[in-house]
């Protein structure tokens, strides 16, 4: 085989003889009832499954917490692992330090987990928090770790919205109701997020709740409707007939499965994770609105970022 | 695509299906992705048993295979929801896979070889099974990556850019690792060569 241009071995792209004979070397030997094992372990995820997220900028995050001066996790979070994106239900108890630590968190009236975030032991619902103003409390881990990327084009446009504004985070006693104070986590601008206007924030829980996933992730901001169209994309319109009119713009990201809309011909089971509505500020109706599964374009948009579980979502 | 004039019930909207190039039926993926277990192992079930034999061969502790399998469908089950389409269902699996067997590997202690307890092989045992086994300890002496590769590639039909993804690797190191690999086991395959000058 030569070398190519680029220094590299050229070949045939597959050894079919090779390939054959690693085909025809023996298969493992696997227990007979792999098959009920797993199926067991797929029940018991099933009723411990929760949303696990990965820390998208933690060493950020900690270091804002720690130039706030204000914030001290106790325990500190949890290691990297993978996302799962099913809502998290509460009164769901999770397992309590996972299969393989002896360590149990203690549970509070709902069933839920609570106290420090331990290295090693998987997280509870409730993270033990401190704050400056309010009583120290704890704070449900979604809310702190923040929305889940799925791809890196997710997982920047996340970064990136809203110019990086941190966000207000709930502090509840141990049940997880009783709120006692907030705290700010995330972001790499020392600006935090606008908290939008109550009709706009049950009008997102409510499209996160028809949508499918109570526990979305929303972003909006009040602009005009020549600046929202961007979110549009290549569906914008050429001109905006009034463009200096008040708009907000809404987005939302979520495991989301139910059509709000009429249902395209195919017929087929809806799997999209982003939804935007832009609505008209005097009137509070939408005038636009769309699914995807990519995220929307925000250029131009200062957005804010909320948390609809919080909201009262979930 | 319409702009509705008022209402939200007058709403035209497009919603677009992700999911470009799935390879598996919408509905099945959808149920998984719900946590059905049935639909769940009916999704696995065509790439099992590649999975299975390439867990096989990338762990040095065979008894741990079931091990690290159970775990790996475990993570698959767990991860379906955030499974986005942008790669092919096969090679999102064949990384869960790759990457558990890295993480046990990484994590396994080292063993201390000793002598079977058993007693040594009888001499027509070794002799029924030595020309087989030529090709699969040269496999097993390979870096995991290249094992993993070859398989991928040469077995499984993968092409290079897949097997890339998968892998997390760039494309370029695919084709110099793979004809490593190649070259080392061709001569597993061909025993009378070994050694022959070129």
């Amino acid at each position: 085989m030569k070398p190519n241009k680029g220094g590299l071995t050229a070949g045939l792209p597959r050894d079919f003889a090779l390939g054959a004979a690693l085909a025809a070397l023996p298969q493992p030997e696997l227990p007979e009832d792999m098959d009920a094992r797993l199926r067991a372990a797929i029940e018991r995820a099933r009723h411990r499954k929760r949303r696990r997220v990965v820390v998208l900028s933690l060493a950020a995050a900690l270091a804002t917490l720690l130039t706030l001066g204000g914030v001290a996790l106790a325990g500190g979070f949890g290691s990297h692992r993978p996302p799962e994106q099913k809502p998290f239900t509460p009164g769901h108890s999770p397992a309590t330090g996972g299969s393989k630590s002896p360590f149990a968190y203690p549970t509070n009236a709902h069933g839920q987990t609570y106290g420090p975030n331990r290295e090693g032991v998987q997280e509870p619902d409730l993270v033990a928090v401190s704050v400056t103003h309010g009583q120290n409390g704890y704070s449900w881990w979604t809310d702190l770790d923040g929305p889940l990327p799925a791809t890196p084009q997710e997982a920047l446009w996340i970064q990136n919205a809203g110019r990086g504004k941190q966000r207000v985070v709930p502090v509840y006693k141990s049940d997880g109701v009783t709120r006692v104070g907030d705290f700010v986590v995330g972001g790499a601008s020392t600006e935090i997020a606008l908290p939008p206007p109550a009709w706009l924030l049950g009008h997102m829980v409510t499209l996160a709740r028809k949508a499918g996933d109570a526990n979305a992730w929303a972003w909006w901001t009040l602009t005009t409707a020549g600046k929202a169209v961007v979110v549009e994309g290549k569906d914008a319109p050429s001109t905006v007939s009034d463009p200096n009119r008040p708009v907000y713009v809404v987005i939302e990201l979520g495991d989301f499965t139910n059509w709000l809309w009429p249902q395209p011909a195919s017929g087929s089971a809806p799997t999209y994770s982003w939804i935007y509505e832009l609505i008209d500020a005097g009137s509070h109706s939408v005038d636009s609105a769309a699914a995807s599964a990519r995220p929307f374009s925000d250029t131009g948009l200062d957005l804010n970022i909320v948390g609809l579980r919080a909201a009262g979502g979930g | 695509m319409g702009r509705g004039d008022g209402g939200a019930a007058e709403t035209a909207v497009r919603a677009v299906v992700m999911a470009p190039g799935s390879e598996p039926a919408d509905a099945v993926l959808h149920a998984a992705r719900r946590g059905d277990p049935d639909a769940f192992m009916k999704l696995l079930a065509p790439d099992r048993p590649r999975l299975e034999s390439l867990a096989h061969r990338l762990l040095d502790d065979s008894s741990e295979v079931a091990d690290v399998l159970q775990e790996v469908y475990l993570s698959a089950y767990r991860g379906l929801p955030r499974y986005r389409g942008d790669s092919r269902l096969s090679t999102w699996l064949y990384r869960i896979t790759f990457n558990a067997c890295l993480t046990y590997e990484a994590r396994r202690p080292e063993v201390v070889e000793s002598e079977s307890s058993n007693g040594p092989a009888s001499p027509d045992f070794a002799g029924a099974v030595a020309q087989r086994l030529d090709l699969a300890a040269a496999l097993a002496r390979l870096p995991m990556e290249q094992r993993a590769l070859v398989l991928m590639v040469d077995r499984d039909g993968f092409d290079y850019r897949a097997a890339a993804e998968a892998l997390s690797i760039p494309l370029g190191t695919v084709s110099s690792r793979l004809a490593a690999a190649r070259t080392k086991l061709r001569k597993a395959l061909a025993p009378d060569q070994r050694g022959e000058a070129k």
